[in-house]
């Protein structure tokens, strides 16, 4: 394995505990104290993940997260915070993070979870049974750009939007509950609560629907999870 | 989160400040409408005062025309002449009237002259009840009396009496004095509207104001509170997220002694940490209390200052701050010695944390010194400072400046606040100035001597 995670905590006890125990796991690290130093070294450094924790001393964890989002960059990026309320998750998702993990956070479950971003990164680079650029209902996709045309002109999907859409894509018509979505596109159980998958569901509409508000593909089926429903592919 | 509450904030204020508004402006409308026209409708009625006994005088010019009105009237049904009465009314005493010659042949409508005489008059004797018209001329009277009901012939053949009904001098006369007092009352009233209106205006702004500090102050409270619960979540779980990463690291790895004994060391340096924070939030509970006081002892300052500097030094150095300390010996107070060495403690603490840590060697003076019966303890500092407006609440609990997201530098918000408590109890005053942003901060504390 020769994959480089970039830490980004100001908290030297952490780094330090995190780089030891990455490093005894294959990785290549990387530390950065304040969010500007880690913004040099991911614009200077080929990084594979981000261990990013949100509060920063000058630039935040968000701040770091939506500027990487805004220069295109689609490296995955999980955050490490001590706030751990929902509306602070959905905030971190909200900058473009792919997942986070509270503090105090168990090591078997971070390592679990660093290595589930990167099984899941396998699987979506690897072409199956959706092409890479995907059709339906009027919207395309392309999952190696990231760029779709949406009813309301260009979409720019974020890393784990574009996982969910083809998580989707390739089980049409099939009522798939939250946890299969947890498990298809973040790889574990434990985390995000399913409230932010209905999040990313949103998000998917609000990019494909011609009226967000009354989905006609990507449906919600009461009490079992969601249904996604392609006009072309019925 | 914190801009949620600050927008939820602004919200709540421009709708209390429009309501008010809103009230202001229809109690100034009310006080407008009543000083203009009020005001107005007072003066109609005192010119309708002052014109009364004009307006008397008219209403008897008026019942006259009416007299002359149905005497005209009369002389129409023998038909006699019409002729637009012009006398000339005599008011004279108010007792009568005397329509003369030309006037009085007009009066009762006769053109010739010798029907009435060339010395023929109208008398109109003005009495209570009852005009009596007196023509004094010559043959008309059997006409009058036979032909004209209202027209009653009385005396000598040369004299005739009309009847009619007459509203009196008196009568019209309007009780001025009932009036007066109407007006006055109307006067009265709107006095009281104005000074009533007045007093609301006032009122509500005073309430107004009194309602917005409190909302402002709840929600400064809970801004704070929240702040502390953040910066507290963030302080606690720090330590506590590294504890618990090397214990796991230490329960799961194969890791060489040496390894293991800095695993070791970050997690004893860790509850150290998490001791400290623990303390402050337990103390200031302890410390706001009001019946909380410290056991006052004479000591020396100079040895406690001296111990609490000693202990910052190792960390001021690994910080890059150089200390230099002016403390002479012997400066003796009544101090409660852990209480005091908690509060110099947490100002030093603040001195270095905030010191900068980009720019060259810092520097922090320390000074204790004898003046006028007190002593005085400056600490200063050639760090990030603090703007004028935060200068004024670094003393209030949990409060911390700048921003939660991105402060560079942990913190309770609890460390003044504590300080500040504590030199309270030993009836001293500690104040902070700075010369703004980056220009350092300076601590002072003035305890009385011990005599």
């Amino acid at each position: 394995m020769d994959k480089t995670i970039l830490i980004v905590e100001d908290e030297e006890h952490i780094a330090e505990g995190l780089q030891l125990n990455l490093e005894m796991e294959g990785y290549k690290t990387i530390v950065a104290a304040d969010g500007k130093t880690a913004l040099d070294l991911y614009r200077t450094t080929p990084i594979d993940l981000i261990l990013l924790d949100v509060m920063l001393p000058g630039l935040s964890g968000y701040d770091v997260c939506r500027e990487i989002r805004r220069e295109a960059g689609r490296v995955p990026i999980l955050f490490l915070t001590a706030k751990g309320e929902e509306d602070d998750r959905i905030l971190g998702l909200e900058a473009g993070g792919d997942d986070y993990i509270p503090k105090p956070f168990s090591l078997k479950e971070l390592l679990l979870r660093i290595m589930a971003i990167f099984r899941r990164q396998a699987w979506f680079a690897t072409p199956g049974s959706v092409a890479d650029e995907y059709r339906f209902g009027g919207n395309v996709m392309n999952f190696k750009t990231f760029i779709g045309r949406g009813p309301r002109g260009e979409v720019v999907l974020t890393r784990k939007e574009c996982m969910m859409l083809k998580f989707l894509a390739e089980h049409p018509n099939e009522v798939i509950s939250r946890d299969m979505i947890l498990d298809g596109v973040w790889g574990y159980h434990a985390y995000p609560t399913t409230r932010t998958i209905d999040n990313f569901v949103l998000r998917l509409r609000k990019h494909f629907e011609i009226d967000p508000a009354e989905p006609k593909m990507f449906l919600t089926v009461f009490g079992a999870g969601y249904k996604f429903v392609p006009p072309d592919a019925a | 989160m914190t801009a949620q509450l600050a927008r939820q904030a602004r919200r709540t204020t421009i709708i209390f400040w429009v309501i008010t508004a809103l009230f202001v402006t229809q109690m100034g409308w009310w006080i407008y409408f009543q000083l203009k026209y009020g005001g107005e409708e007072l003066a109609v009625a005192e010119e309708m005062l002052n014109r009364q006994p004009q307006l008397a005088a008219d209403g008897w010019q008026r019942q006259i025309d009416r007299w002359s009105d149905s005497l005209r009237g009369a002389w129409q049904d023998f038909r006699v002449n019409t002729l637009r009465s012009s006398h000339t009314a005599n008011l004279e005493g108010w007792s009568r009237m005397v329509f003369d010659g030309e006037s009085g042949r007009q009066l009762i409508g006769i053109r010739r002259p010798d029907s009435l005489g060339t010395a023929g008059r109208v008398q109109v004797p003005i009495a209570d009840g009852m005009v009596t018209i007196l023509i004094q001329g010559t043959t008309v009277q059997k006409f009058l009396s036979r032909d004209f009901p209202g027209i009653r012939y009385v005396g000598a053949d040369d004299t005739l009496n009309l009847s009619a009904n007459v509203v009196t001098p008196a009568t019209l006369q309007v009780d001025q004095s009932a009036d007066e007092e109407l007006i006055d009352r109307r006067r009265r009233r709107m006095r009281m509207f104005i000074a009533e209106g007045s007093f609301f205006i006032v009122l509500i702004i005073a309430g107004a104001v009194v309602i917005h500090r409190a909302l402002r102050r709840t929600a400064e409270f809970e801004h704070r509170q929240q702040n502390f619960l953040a910066a507290v979540t963030h302080e606690l779980k720090a330590p506590l997220a590294s504890i618990r990463l090397f214990a796991e690291t230490l329960a799961s790895r194969d890791l060489p002694e040496a390894k293991r004994q800095e695993c070791l060391g970050r997690i004893s340096q860790d509850v150290e940490r998490l001791h400290g924070l623990i303390d402050d939030i337990l103390d200031a509970g302890i410390f706001s209390r009001r019946t909380f006081q410290s056991k006052l002892e004479e000591s020396d300052l100079s040895a406690i200052l001296k111990t609490v500097v000693e202990h910052h030094r190792p960390r001021a150095e690994r910080a890059r701050l150089a200390v230099r300390e002016d403390i002479p010996a012997a400066v003796r107070v009544m101090v409660d010695e852990s209480h005091m060495r908690r509060a110099l403690e947490a100002i030093i603490d603040n001195a270095i944390k905030y010191s900068r840590t980009d720019g060259p060697r810092g520097e922090i003076d320390i000074a204790l010194k004898s003046d006028n019966g007190e002593a005085v303890i400056t600490v200063a500092d050639q760090g990030i400072g603090l703007d004028e407006r935060d200068q004024k609440r670094v003393f209030e609990r949990f409060f911390r400046a700048g921003d939660e997201l991105t402060r560079n530098v942990n913190g309770s918000g609890l460390g003044l606040y504590l300080a500040r408590e504590i030199i309270r109890t030993h009836k001293g005053k500690i104040s902070l100035w700075s010369g703004g942003p980056g220009r350092g901060t300076t601590v002072e504390i003035r305890l009385p001597l011990k005599s």
